[in-house]
């Protein structure tokens, strides 16, 4: 035997020890959890208490619209609730829905009214029977064509907004899926054809549409209804806001529906909500206003319509609306024209 | 109603389609053409092949005047020539139903473009029959209906996009069967006969020596 060994005993003790202590941990840490036991009873009320405190913060988070992370790739695919969907579902079905009512509702309601009160204007000195041509071959086929994708569009896009409401009690959520359905695709597709009505209608009539010193005398008398007649150009001053109207809207309408429709190139869903209730909005304030336009030109006014399906009016019309117009170089000559002296 | 519209009238709308533009084809070739007495100062082909292209479009002193139809007319007859052979749908249908081959279909988006130009050609189009004073009074009942039975054939496979619901495919077929019933004697013949009746008439002209 080795007398150093006799004289330090320890040390091999230590080394053994320290070799266990390694040989320990080498072993033990992969094995830890196959022999290391679950908190149980007193420790899990613990864990759960501290568990329930992060879920909660956690979920507060989440209804709060906070972003995480997520393996799904995509816009906003870290979010799991959009608080502002909340809010535009509210503001869908609790504002703009019955607003759109009541707006249709009063539009109709004034012109009935209105009707009512002081019925059509009549051709004050009745049909001289001489024609003035008033709108050409291309500009009705732009009216036309623009009234009827309007028409169109807003009738598939109210079953959109309204069907859920008032079809299905009438024909049952089948038949509704099937109309809604049918207006969906109509509607997306004769958008885009709206934009180019209405550039064609800016082409064509946006020149005599702009405001001029004249339309204030006629905004300030309500156009002859407080107080004496007042002249106009070729178009007064209500038929130009509905144009300005029907075209800047109508614009809103064509960009916020294009949105719409391509929102999968990348459009937040908080931008989409927001386009959707511009779209809706507009397209509501657009159908009001298109029922007076309509009523306006057709039955509200003697002799109106004429110049939209014959493309003339009579010489005694044209006299009594838009006299400036009438004795502008505008007007073509045809044989009407002979008969602007006697006025 | 749909095993109707499916079957038995899907069946008779083709055979007449097909049987009817046969016989009106060989009824031009076989009444030929009335002989021409006049010294013949050139040969007839150049003229023939000019007119088939030449009259793709106006003249120029008529390209303003004409600028709307040239306009309206291509985005209508392009639009509906994706439409009917490149959609994926359509062409689809040609390859299992008809020709046993196909080609590869526009992408949606392409098909979309194509149903908008069309969509907007043919009212445009169809609005001009109603409004233009000459043109007005050229139009007869047929020109409306052809129309018509195009824009309701159009508005129906738009609404049955999305092929969710079997009764909007149904009724998207109902039209075109309407339309295929229709076609052999109506306007809508031109569509087979518009480059004979060009080419003759260039081969009159061709052959006389006048200008095309």
């Amino acid at each position: 035997m080795n007398p150093e060994s006799t004289r330090n005993p320890g040390r091999r003790p230590v080394g053994v020890f320290v070799g266990f202590i390694v040989a320990a941990l080498v072993v033990g840490i992969p094995l830890a959890p196959f022999f290391v036991e679950l908190p149980t009873s007193g420790d899990s009320h613990i864990a759960q208490a501290v568990d329930a405190a992060n879920s909660a913060h956690r979920w507060q988070g989440i209804r709060l619209g906070k972003s995480g992370t997520s393996s799904v790739s995509g816009l906003e695919s870290g979010t799991l609730i959009n608080t502002l969907g909340i809010t535009w579902q509210h503001l869908r079905m609790h504002w703009l829905v019955p607003a759109g009512l009541i707006l249709v509702a009063i539009a109709v309601g004034l012109i009935a009214a209105f009707y009512g009160f002081a019925g059509p204007n009549p051709l004050h000195h009745g049909a001289s029977g001489q024609r003035v041509t008033r709108f050409s071959p291309y500009q009705r086929i732009v009216h036309w064509f623009t009234a009827i994708i309007f028409l169109l569009l807003a009738l598939t896009g109210l079953v959109l907004l309204y069907g859920r409401m008032l079809l299905i009690p009438l024909f049952g959520p089948k038949s509704f899926a099937f109309i809604a359905s049918a207006c969906k695709e109509a509607h997306n597709l004769f958008g885009p054809i709206f934009l180019l009505a209405l550039v064609l209608l800016l082409i064509e009539y946006g020149r005599d549409n702009l405001f001029k010193r004249t339309d204030l005398r006629w905004l300030r008398r309500a156009g002859g209804l407080l107080g004496s007649h007042v002249s106009s150009h070729r178009y007064n001053a209500g038929e130009k806001i509905w144009f300005w109207l029907l075209t800047l809207l109508g614009f809103g309408l064509c960009i916020t529906g294009l949105m719409l429709v391509m929102w999968s190139i990348g459009w937040t869903r908080p931008f989409l909500e927001f386009a959707h209730l511009v779209h809706a909005g507009s397209a509501l304030v657009l159908i009001a206003a298109s029922i007076g336009h309509i009523y306006l030109g057709s039955v509200g006014t003697q002799g109106t319509l004429e110049g939209m399906t014959r493309g003339d009016v009579d010489l005694n019309w044209a006299r009594q609306h838009h006299d400036l117009w009438l004795t502008s170089s505008d007007v073509p000559a045809d044989e009407g024209k002979p008969e602007r002296g006697n006025g | 109603m749909a095993e109707l519209i499916l079957g038995p009238l899907w069946t008779l709308s083709v055979w007449v389609f097909c049987l009817g533009i046969t016989g009106r084809i060989i009824a031009i070739f076989v009444r030929g053409f009335s002989r021409d007495h006049a010294r013949a100062r050139n040969s007839a082909l150049p003229g023939s092949i000019v007119a088939i292209v030449r009259r793709n479009w106006q003249r120029p002193q008529f390209r303003q005047a004409g600028a709307f139809v040239l306009i309206s007319g291509y985005m209508f007859h392009l639009g509906l020539l994706v439409l009917l052979f490149f959609a994926e749908p359509h062409a689809v249908f040609i390859e299992q139903h008809i020709l046993g081959f196909g080609w590869p279909a526009v992408p949606h988006w392409a098909f979309i473009l194509a149903g908008e130009f069309a969509f907007a050609g043919l009212l445009l189009l169809w609005l001009r029959r109603f409004v233009h004073p000459v043109v007005r009074l050229l139009s007869t009942r047929d020109n409306h209906v052809a129309a018509g039975l195009t824009f309701f054939a159009m508005l129906t496979g738009c609404l049955a996009l999305l092929e969710y619901f079997e009764a909007l495919r149904v009724l998207h077929v109902f039209a075109i069967e309407l339309l295929m019933l229709y076609f052999p004697f109506s306007s809508l013949m031109h569509t087979f006969t518009i480059f004979v009746s060009r080419g003759s008439s260039g081969a009159i002209a061709g052959r006389r020596g006048a200008g095309i």
